[in-house]
């Protein structure tokens, strides 16, 4: 699976660094880094507190795609 | 009839790697015995090893010694550097988004070299004080002055262990000083006893999905390397005078290994809280 996102893009509209958004949310910045880079799919609730603080849908923000490969074994 | 049909699925499944799993253990098994042969066609090399340790045990007190002082002192001087170069990379406030993921890397890696050092470094204070007791007595009844450079190896073993244990000490808080820096959300201060817990509390999501990663492949990596040291201790004991006690040290981490990550495993799904 893939799932694409437009965090980076959110990110720099609301004018924050990767620090500043991980404590909005409460969780790290490396967090924030992994998901911007594609390396980690954020469960429901951190996709909705991220949804939330940029006041947008969670679609607007992540996509996901179907290419056949399953996450577990990535 | 659908669990019949389950078990047909996980038979076929197992049927079909079967083949293969003999094949391969049947060129481990004849591996095993080439290299068991070639070691025991080699076992009087072996007793003359194990013999000249024995016999030079005074010698190589002073050697691991040595070798603990030059070992510490160039991996601390490459740990401060290292630090020192963090540090630098941190920088100014605009330089420190570019650098952020560079500078978690980098303080990943002290850690690792600072704990490695540590651990060789109670490896060459432990080895250069083996047999400490029963050596110094031979060496007595010979000689008084062999003696007394042997008591001084001894303490200056016991001296440098210390030294270099809190050198490392420091860098590791130096270190932890700067991933705090880097994860303000962390909290836990080294000298606290449940700094380990209070440490892991700080973790998000993400972070607890890779500490598990991690842990199962450093399991499976620790039960790899303590067969492969089993069956070398079994061929090596059959003809060589080692005694069971690293046999019984290799067991002891592999049962305690197991056994604290089946306990773990079993918390983390809530059975034994």
């Amino acid at each position: 699976m893939s799932l694409n996102n437009r965090l980076k893009e959110h990110r720099a509209r609301l004018g924050v660094n990767q620090q500043e958004l991980g404590s909005m949310v409460h969780v790290s910045r490396q967090t924030i880094s992994l998901i911007e880079r594609g390396d980690y799919s954020p469960s429901v609730t951190l996709a909705l507190k991220l949804a939330g603080v940029f006041g947008v849908k969670v679609e607007d923000i992540f996509e996901y795609t179907d290419d056949g490969k399953d996450e577990a074994n990535e | 009839m659908n669990e019949e049909k389950r078990i047909n699925e996980i038979k076929k499944e197992d049927y079909k790697r079967m083949p293969l799993f003999f094949i391969a253990m049947t060129v481990f098994a004849i591996g095993g015995s080439f290299f068991g042969y070639f070691l025991a066609s080699k076992h009087e090399l072996f007793e003359m090893s194990v013999d000249f340790f024995k016999e030079n045990g005074k010698l190589f007190s002073l050697c691991f010694a040595a070798a603990m002082y030059v070992f510490g002192t160039i991996t601390a001087v490459i740990s401060i550097v290292k630090y020192i170069k963090v540090k630098k990379l941190w920088g100014t406030e605009k330089e420190r988004e570019d650098n952020w993921d560079l500078i978690e890397d980098k303080v990943a890696d002290l850690f690792g070299t600072v704990g490695r050092s540590i651990i060789i470094c109670f490896f060459l204070h432990g080895a250069s004080i083996y047999n400490l007791f029963p050596n110094l007595r031979s060496v007595k009844t010979e000689t008084g002055f062999i003696a007394e450079i042997y008591e001084i190896g001894f303490f200056l073993s016991l001296i440098g262990v210390v030294i270099f244990t809190a050198l490392f000490f420091i860098i590791q808080r130096k270190s932890l000083e700067m991933e705090k820096l880097l994860n303000p959300e962390k909290n836990g201060s080294i000298f606290d006893f449940s700094f380990k817990k209070k440490w892991v509390s700080g973790f998000d999501e993400a972070e607890k999905k890779q500490v598990g990663i991690a842990a199962y492949k450093a399991y499976n990596i620790v039960n790899m390397t303590c067969t492969i040291m089993t069956v070398l201790l079994i061929i090596i004991g059959m003809f060589a005078d080692i005694t069971i006690v690293p046999l019984l040290c290799v067991a002891v981490i592999w049962i305690v290994q197991l056994t604290s990550f089946t306990i773990a495993c079993a918390k983390v799904t809530g059975k034994f809280c």
